[in-house]
């Protein structure tokens, strides 16, 4: 590089191409300015009528909100023309007065309305008073349109979702945007009062479900009625969103798990397709698509059953015995245990100064008896013997305590208790009582169904980890197709063969001769583990059943669990048997 | 070559009151014309703006040397970060801009312009006569950026890049044969397509090489634009009074239509004090560079003048309806993180080389 001063010649020359850029720069500015003076000087009466008229009215034109499809293109999600009624504030002179008349016609909470009069930023843009009105409020109103100055009937596209209650949880509902919301897009795109996603496939995908706003300018006369359009920019339909869920399998599912707390997820074990979704108590999002009353707002939040939260990714139970398949992964992989050892068990254990209790007395037992039988001894002792950091390890290459990555928002990473966690959060040293808890899934570690859903696949796989996922491809109106998507591994679990064969066998006779026999059927065979989760005294347990059919060359994962059931009602293994065996059937 | 470095100048006051007064109005300008409840916009660009401030001090700090030897570094991180966009980038239909970085999210295209500028002085300042050779290099440095950003797509910054290097090898003493030829190259390949096509097919490439932007009639922006700069008049609406800018007829209106909106609130005589302050920065920097003992400083500085004219130019000739819609950002005024940092660590860098040599 050159450091050293300039030789004069060279400065000169710099300094002619520094004046040349000078006058460049010059001349660009009084180009410029030139410019602007031929606009505001020359042409600005005539700009400053057209913008200031006040005759001219900008109309928004509200862009339909793409599609949600089943994976067959069956509508879970589409629009219907509704009518609301706009007020616009600079065209009225006694609000409250005219806010009286209108009641007389239909039904409108006046507090309300003058609250939103209130917060209106603009006065000359369109203030929603009421969204959704019927057809005998449409005409009454436009019959007497002269006596309501500064109104506006306008129709807009509603959500609307057919199925109503049918995979509420998965496909989401709308809402009025917030200021957070707000912030996040970039300026123009959304304003306020606007309606977007703000659940599930609808929030996650809003972005191309919203579509693009488009506008009218019009002329109006003293009345407010339209003389002519001015310029007119059309508004740009949202993108179609096919989901991997099939409509006929997640109806199958929900009416088997019927008005039962609890969820159900089936999926292709190799890909990560979802097929099923369904968390019950549900709700209807349909009451999301205009202004939803306050009363069914209420109603829906403080129900103690949350029927707006979403069981399947974010519901947290403990694993119960479905985790003994990772103990046994485990236990194989670090060779701590020969398939044929066997032990006798008595229906409890003695560790430290507690005694550990089993659901019955099994007698003698190896593992894969253990295994079908779910006797809870036996894997107090493996995992005692296994060791806390192998059985981490290896519900960490599971995928436990990690969120799955599945594209709806707010999903919980479960809990997977480890030593050090425990000294942290509860000040305690952990102690091989926790340990032995720990092998049978009780204790600490809390689980999500879409967690266990991965864990299943990963039997039926042959030990890949995948990422659960709800979208196939997102398409535009034009029918491009603009996103496809398409199963992840995420990572491989190391687990030999025979420890995989080992395990899709036990878990074939779990359902052929062991706790999870409700699941058997005509149709199909299936293989899984069962769980119950045992809570506080006098609370009725949760029950799980995770697995895949069929037992050979899987093509569905499935995970079912069901809260608080009572003695004489069904388990989960035994809706698992139904929906199974109604789905197979079906694909005859 | 002289050994240490002292400090020979001071801070260049009267440009860095200027730069303060401007951004203070676009802050206000930004008060002004949003509602109650978009007041957020206005509370991050002030921000910014401080951000700005504290980063112009830093970089005024470095020694010049230091920007030399950083130059091919910082333009490598320019490229990775282009790179690194186009993979994770959010954005859904408009383009692939953005890149976060922890709970911030910056355009690395708005700083790549900087590590080009760095990187074409070094270059250029290495040798007394410019090669084929070395004029080629820093060609494809220039074209390289400006692929990268085409593709996101940024045709704002891919529009002025080659501008910026034609400038630079302008100022870095390149004979007028060799820039007439090359000029003559680059003029033979675009009058090629503009002779074929009509005005309407111009349009349609426009939209279709920036499809985000406007969708449907490349009309509607570029109509309320002069609409909106023209009824301003004289003197302006007043403070507040931006009527056609309020009730969102002018599309963009902090960003890349600023300077309509800005014309619409301030008039005519606004326009005027606005551009005079700009010509004082361009002044100012241009004095930088006079004084400047290096040619690389020279070049540095030249390059960011350069940079400044072709944002203001090219972001004021779109309002006025003079260029094309490309979205490049006014300087110091128009709402953006990205933006008015950058431009306030170009300044920074414009201190750093009237302070030391």
């Amino acid at each position: 590089m050159v450091w050293r001063k300039q030789t004069s010649e060279k400065g000169d020359r710099f300094e002619g191409r520094i004046n040349i850029l000078l006058i460049g720069i010059i001349c660009g500015f009084l180009f410029l300015l030139g410019r602007v003076a031929y606009l505001q000087l020359w042409g600005g009466e005539r700009y400053f009528h057209l913008s200031q008229n006040s005759r001219l009215q900008l109309i928004p034109l509200p862009p339909s909100r793409g599609l949600i499809l089943d994976r067959k293109g069956k509508i879970l999600a589409e629009n219907k023309v509704s009518f609301a009624l706009d007020l616009i504030p600079s065209n009225v002179k006694d609000v409250s007065c005219l806010l009286g008349r209108l009641t007389k016609v239909l039904p409108l909470n006046k507090e309300m309305a003058i609250n939103r009069l209130k917060k209106a930023s603009n006065p000359f843009r369109p203030v929603c008073l009421k969204k959704g009105i019927n057809i005998s409020e449409l005409t009454l109103l436009l019959e007497k349109e002269e006596e309501f100055p500064g109104t506006v009937i306008t129709a807009y596209p509603m959500r609307f979702y057919p199925h109503k209650k049918l995979a509420s949880h998965l496909i989401g509902h709308l809402g009025e945007v917030s200021g957070e919301e707000l912030l996040r897009n970039s300026p123009g795109d959304i304003e306020q009062g606007d309606f977007v996603g703000k659940m599930g496939i609808e929030k996650v995908y809003n972005e191309y479900l919203q579509g693009k706003k488009g506008g009218r300018q019009i002329e109006v006369d003293a009345y407010g009625h339209s003389l002519r359009t001015i310029s007119e920019r059309d508004p740009l339909p949202g993108d179609n969103i096919y989901l991997t869920i099939d409509l006929k399998m997640q109806k199958i599912a929900e009416e088997e798990l019927g008005k039962h707390s609890g969820s159900v997820i089936i999926g292709n074990p190799w890909t990560g397709e979802i097929f099923t979704l369904a968390s019950y108590p549900a709700f209807d999002p349909n009451l999301f698509s205009c202004s939803i009353p306050e009363e069914e707002w209420d109603k829906l939040s403080c129900d103690p059953k949350h029927p707006l939260q979403n069981r399947a990714v974010r519901g947290e139970y403990s694993a119960a015995s479905t985790f003994k398949i990772i103990v046994t992964a485990a236990a194989l992989e670090n060779k701590v245990i020969k398939k044929e050892e066997s032990i006798l068990c008595r229906g409890s254990l003695r560790i430290g100064n507690r005694v550990f209790k089993d659901w019955k007395a099994h007698g003698k037992v190896n593992l894969k008896k253990a295994l079908v039988q779910s006797c809870d001894v036996f894997f107090y002792q493996l995992g005692l013997k296994t060791g806390i950091e192998k059985i981490i390890r290896f519900a960490h290459l599971f995928g436990l305590g990690e969120s799955t990555g599945i594209d709806l928002p707010g999903e919980s990473r479960g809990l997977l208790p480890t030593p050090s966690w425990k000294l942290k959060n509860k000040g305690e040293k952990w102690w091989r009582g926790d340990t032995a808890n720990l092998s049978i899934g009780q204790g600490y570690i809390l689980v999500t169904p879409i967690q266990m859903f991965r864990v299943a696949s990963a039997v039926a796989n042959g030990g890949k980890v995948i990422k659960p996922y709800l979208v196939k491809k997102i398409v535009d109106t034009k029918g491009r197709v603009i996103k496809e998507f398409s199963g992840r591994e995420i990572k491989k679990i190391p687990l030999s063969s025979s420890t995989l064969r080992f395990l899709r066998e036990s878990l074939r006779e779990v359902v052929a001769e062991g706790t999870g026999w409700k699941a058997k059927n005509r149709v199909v065979e299936i293989s899984g583990k069962t769980g119950t989760v045992q809570l506080q005294e006098g609370e009725n347990p949760h029950s799980w059943f995770i697995g895949y059919a069929p037992s050979k060359n899987s093509s569905l994962a499935i995970v079912v669990i069901m809260e608080h059931i009572e003695e004489e009602e069904e388990s989960a293994s035994e809706i698992t048997g139904r929906i199974l065996s109604r789905i197979f059937k079906k694909e005859d | 070559m002289r050994k240490g470095l002292r400090r020979r100048g001071e801070y260049d006051w009267v440009l860095f009151f200027v730069i303060l007064f401007l951004a203070g109005w676009g802050i206000f300008h930004l008060y002004t014309i949003t509602f109650p409840g978009e007041r957020a916009f206005f509370f991050r660009q002030i921000i910014w703006v401080a951000a700005g401030i504290g980063f112009l001090f830093l970089f005024s700090f470095f020694s010049i040397r230091f920007w030399g030897k950083a130059a091919y570094f910082i333009y490598g991180i320019s490229l990775l970060t282009l790179v690194l966009v186009l993979f994770t980038g959010e954005g859904v239909h408009e383009a692939q801009r953005w890149l976060k970085i922890g709970m911030a999210s910056f355009q690395p295209s708005e700083f790549a312009k900087l590590g080009l500028i760095l990187v074409l002085a070094r270059l250029l300042s290495a040798e007394e006569e410019i090669s084929w050779k070395r004029m080629g290099i820093s060609f494809c440095f220039t074209f390289i950026l400006l692929i990268l950003v085409a593709i996101q797509p940024d045709m704002g910054t891919a529009l002025i890049s080659p501008f910026l290097w034609i400038g630079m090898i302008f100022l870095a003493g390149i004979s007028i044969s060799k820039l007439l030829s090359i000029l003559g190259a680059g003029l033979s390949f675009l009058p090629l397509s503009q002779f074929f096509l009509q005005d309407y097919q111009k349009m349609r490439i426009l939209t279709f090489l920036n499809p985000g932007r406007d969708p449907l009639g490349a009309g509607w922006s570029t109509l309320q634009s002069r609409i909106t700069l023209g009824s301003g008049r004289l003197i302006g609406k007043g403070i507040g009074g931006a009527i056609h800018t309020q009730l969102k007829f002018l599309p963009h209106p902090f960003t890349d239509f600023v300077f309509a909106s800005f014309g619409e609130e301030w008039g005519f005589v606004g326009i005027l004090l606005l551009l005079g302050l700009y010509l004082i920065i361009i002044l100012r920097g241009i004095k930088i560079m006079r004084e400047s003992a290096s040619s690389f400083g020279r070049l540095v500085s030249g390059g960011i003048v350069i940079l400044f004219f072709l944002h203001i130019f090219i972001n004021a000739g779109m309002s006025a309806g003079i260029m094309p819609v490309t979205g490049l950002p006014l300087p110091l005024v128009s709402y953006g993180g990205s933006s008015t940092i950058m431009f306030f660590l170009g300044i920074g860098i414009l201190f750093s080389i009237k302070m030391q040599d």
